[in-house]
């Protein structure tokens, strides 16, 4: 056994040598949009939605649902970047990013540009007012007030509706603008996607912020995961996970730790925020939304 | 023999109409042996000629509307125009040949002309450019459009499809959550249907044959979604 001490080394390690290779060539990485790793794009600056805090903790119900599709997906995707509402569909046009989860609604114009898996979340467009808009329950109470909203954002088109009404509509860049506007008196309230302003509301108790009841305006909104176009397999196997996402209570788990102002508010919350599989094959990985 | 008189008795003037009609009945009778099998030389255009009329009168009664429903009226007419321009090339020798493809090519034409009659009378009528939507508007969930059909062709039903899109594409996609619904104005057994999809069609009893139709329809949509409503196809049928 001495004498062959040394073949048998070798014999051995060329043995491991063989099976590491077939076991790197059974399994090939896994690739997502002909990519190993893939960039994502989110917001910064939404409390329960998508937010990083000064420690650089993420959390909100965007960055749950990219942490699933990850380990779903078996890819890393590097740090997400951040990125403004006006910016998502440009820079997944460009390739600048591989994929957007943002408080994304899907609309019809931006369906012809990109692709969206999705719904994972429905809204509508309510309002957020401070301690000076206690008594505001109807769209005619905002008569006359200052409005914000958001640049980039389906919020500005339904709140031009409101023109009409004699609502003076200011536009900010960023949510966070519109929430120190508020915060200051300056605007009588602040209009954008309950699911937002159900976060900002939570994280501003002590300012009295509050998100009107049951005071909603424009179409409902469906929050998708937005990717260039081009790659309908990957687009499908998306589509699938989000489906499964959306059914399992995992879901219902992340909009209670993330939006915890939704359940208190809304005892039939599901519901109204949860999308049907119905709505999710309607609109995703196609160029118009069928029925 | 002298000739006879002018106040001869009738019935010589009988005989020479007699005569006329045996030399009209020759003609007649050499030109329909002629047409179905006569000589190929000095007869073979009139009845090509016969077969292209017939067939021309097909394209021209061709009452319109979807073009689906010629395909039978145009294949026998082609055939009968291209048997009959095998007859009149004098391809087919033999007098039996020629006799049966002119039998072949007339009855060919003829029937495609009482098919195409027949669709005239009970065809489908593509009326989509004639009917009138009111309001042309963006609307929201709940609300009622008419649409109106004056002086169309008299059908017993009418096929429907419409159209939705969402009215404010930059903001919203309502468009897999919109259903519509249709009735048929009047009393008696009028169609009426509810649940559709914009693109899925709905076929309507319109309660007899009628060429003037009214029918309203009523959009179910998301609250605060605005949709614009059309007409995709619109064909009156019986």
């Amino acid at each position: 056994m001495g004498n062959g001490t040394p073949r048998y080394r070798a014999s051995v390690l060329g043995l491991v040598a063989v099976i590491l290779a077939g076991c790197s060539s059974n399994h090939p990485q896994p690739r997502f949009l002909d990519k190993t790793t893939i960039s994502v794009g989110m917001h910064n600056d939404l409390p329960g939605v998508s937010y990083l805090s000064n420690t650089y903790v993420r959390s909100g119900t965007d960055y749950l649902l990219e942490q699933r599709i990850d380990a779903e997906l078996g890819i890393t995707s590097i740090s997400p970047t951040e990125i403004s509402s006006a910016d998502r569909v440009p820079r997944l046009v460009a390739g600048k990013v591989d994929m957007v989860i943002g408080s994304f609604s899907i609309t019809a114009d931006r369906m012809k540009d990109i692709d969206f898996v999705g719904p994972y979340l429905t809204t509508r467009q309510g309002f957020l007012v401070g301690p000076g808009g206690a008594n505001v329950r109807l769209l005619s109470d905002l008569n006359g007030q200052r409005v914000c909203t958001w640049a980039g954002t389906t919020s500005g088109d339904a709140l031009a509706q409101l023109n009409s009404a004699h609502v003076d509509v200011v536009t900010q860049a960023s949510a966070a603008e519109c929430l120190t506007e508020l915060k200051a008196g300056r605007v009588f309230a602040f209009s954008t996607d309950q699911t937002i302003l159900y976060g900002f509301e939570d994280v501003n108790a002590a300012a009295a912020l509050r998100v009107v009841p049951d005071l909603t305006i424009g179409a409902p909104q469906h929050y998708g995961i937005g990717i260039p176009k081009g790659h309908r397999r990957d687009c499908e196997r998306l589509k699938q996970i989000v489906k499964h996402y959306v059914e399992s209570s995992t879901w219902i788990a992340d909009i209670e730790v993330s939006l915890p102002r939704i359940p208190a508010h809304d005892r039939d919350w599901v519901s109204h925020y949860k999308p049907s599989a119905a709505a999710i094959d309607a609109r995703s990985c196609r160029d118009r939304a069928g029925s | 023999m002298s000739a006879p008189p002018d106040d001869v008795p009738s019935r010589y003037r009988a005989e020479a109409r007699g005569r006329g009609a045996v030399a009209v009945a020759h003609v007649v009778g050499d030109v329909i042996v002629s047409v179905f099998a006569g000589d190929a030389k000095k007869w073979s255009l009139p009845p090509f000629c016969l077969v292209m009329a017939l067939a021309a009168a097909v394209l021209i009664r061709n009452p319109g509307g979807p073009q689906g429903q010629f395909t039978g009226t145009y294949i026998l007419a082609g055939t009968a125009v291209l048997v009959a321009g095998s007859r009149a090339l004098a391809i087919v020798g033999s007098e039996r040949g020629r006799a049966a493809i002119t039998v072949v090519s007339l009855t060919c034409v003829v029937a495609a002309l009482v098919w195409t009659e027949h669709l005239r009378s009970h065809g489908e009528v593509d009326v989509t450019g004639r009917v009138a939507v009111a309001p042309r508007v963006p609307v929201s969930d709940g609300a009622r459009i008419k649409l109106v059909i004056d002086d169309a062709p008299r059908r017993t039903r009418l096929r429907l499809t419409l159209a939705v899109e969402d009215a404010e594409p930059g903001a919203q996609s309502c468009t897999p959550e919109t259903t519509l619904g249709v009735a048929v104005s009047g009393g008696g057994k009028r169609g009426a249907a509810e649940g559709f999809s914009g693109g899925e069609g709905v076929d309507l009893a319109l309660g007899g044959p009628r060429g003037d139709v009214e029918a309203t329809v009523t959009v179910h949509t998301e609250k605060g979604c605005l949709m614009n409503v059309s007409v995709a196809t619109a064909v009156l049928h019986d």
